[in-house]
């Protein structure tokens, strides 16, 4: 007679997994081309530099693509 | 004009070719006129899970290159009506060179054929990229296995890019009995974090290992991998009816028959 049978065991792994591949999606959109991502970044920099009179240090440039969010 | 689907999954190992053989099989029973090509160059499998392989004259690079007629490649299956093969080469080295050459053939073959399902090589290289370039549709197969969905999810990127008309999420080796006690990725999970609903859920099934060992399609066995195949089949040829699933059991009733000493299935729901 299995014992846990009574238990209702919630806390599967299949959550871990769901977690993990959430995760995933949301870091890695220019994970397989790093270069590409540093060269677009300099050039969008450019163009603020050419149009304010920020430093590079007081902002932070961020590509979220909305399309491709879900998928990891 | 029929369409051309191509089957693709990043991941190896997922059943693109055990869903081909028998969605293609499902579809001819459904009196659609049917025809696979095995893309997946050096390393071909279709004619194997069909038991065709002692039928191979020509391939799919031989008919490319012109050494033999569309006649003689097409290999018929004589189980099923309307239902024809073209098996893959054993070596081909520049893939890429026979794009425009495939374009034309499957153009052709559409005309004479209501689906042009093409069994894509795992990986996104060359071989992809050959295979998904003549598609009008593509179907992405998955398990419910992290490893695989992460492939899944990049391949669908990938795919967004290409002019498909449609994508299609196909979920293969489900196991309902893992999925209820939170131990697998369920349905649901898996249509969320790819962003597409399954076109067909396929649970795992021993059965499969035996029908292909004996080379025939699942198809002619009664199982529950079998009605699933059918009702994905059934998906693909009326897009507009929505299935009734009526062999599902209820809850309450698997749960007495566990109770009443009934052993719980390793693998189905």
């Amino acid at each position: 007679m299995k014992v846990n049978r009574f238990s209702h065991r919630q806390d599967g792994s299949g959550p871990i997994a769901r977690e993990r591949l959430k995760l995933m999606a949301e870091s890695a959109p220019f994970e397989h081309s790093p270069a590409a991502a540093r060269r677009m970044k300099k050039e969008i920099s450019d163009i603020i530099s050419r149009y304010f009179e920020f430093s590079p240090d007081d902002y932070e440039i961020r590509v979220v693509l909305k399309q491709n969010r879900k998928r990891a | 004009m029929g369409e051309a689907i191509v089957f693709t999954s990043g991941k190896g190992g997922v059943g693109k070719t055990t869903t081909i053989a028998n969605i293609g099989a499902g579809l001819s029973r459904l009196d659609k006129k049917v025809i696979m090509l095995d893309t997946d160059m050096g390393l071909r499998n279709l004619d194997v899970v069909m038991g065709m392989e002692d039928q191979i004259q020509y391939n799919l690079i031989d008919l490319l290159e012109n050494k033999c007629r569309l006649k003689q490649a097409l290999i018929r299956d004589k189980r099923y009506p309307n239902l024809f093969m073209i098996p893959a080469a054993l070596r081909c080295r520049k893939i890429m060179d026979y794009e425009s050459k495939l374009y034309t053939l499957i153009s052709h073959l559409k005309q004479e054929f209501d689906f042009c399902l093409i069994d894509c090589p795992a990986g996104i290289e060359d071989g992809f990229h050959f295979a998904v370039s003549a598609a009008d549709r593509a179907v992405v197969v998955t398990s419910p296995h992290i490893s695989a969905v992460r492939d899944a999810g990049r391949v669908i990127c990938l795919l967004d890019g290409m002019r498909l008309s449609q994508i299609d999420l196909l979920i293969n080796a489900y196991n309902a009995r893992m999925v209820r006690k939170h131990d697998m990725l369920s349905q649901k999970d898996v249509e969320d974090i790819l962003g597409l609903s399954a076109i067909g859920v396929i649970p795992a099934d021993e059965r499969i290992v035996v029908s292909q060992n004996k080379g025939i399609p699942v198809l002619s066995m009664h199982t529950k991998a079998t009605r699933a195949f059918m009702t994905a089949a059934r998906a693909f040829a009326n897009p507009r009816v929505i299935p009734v699933d009526l062999n599902k059991e209820d809850p309450c009733i698997r749960q007495g028959k566990i109770y009443l000493g009934g052993k719980e299935c390793e693998y189905e729901g």
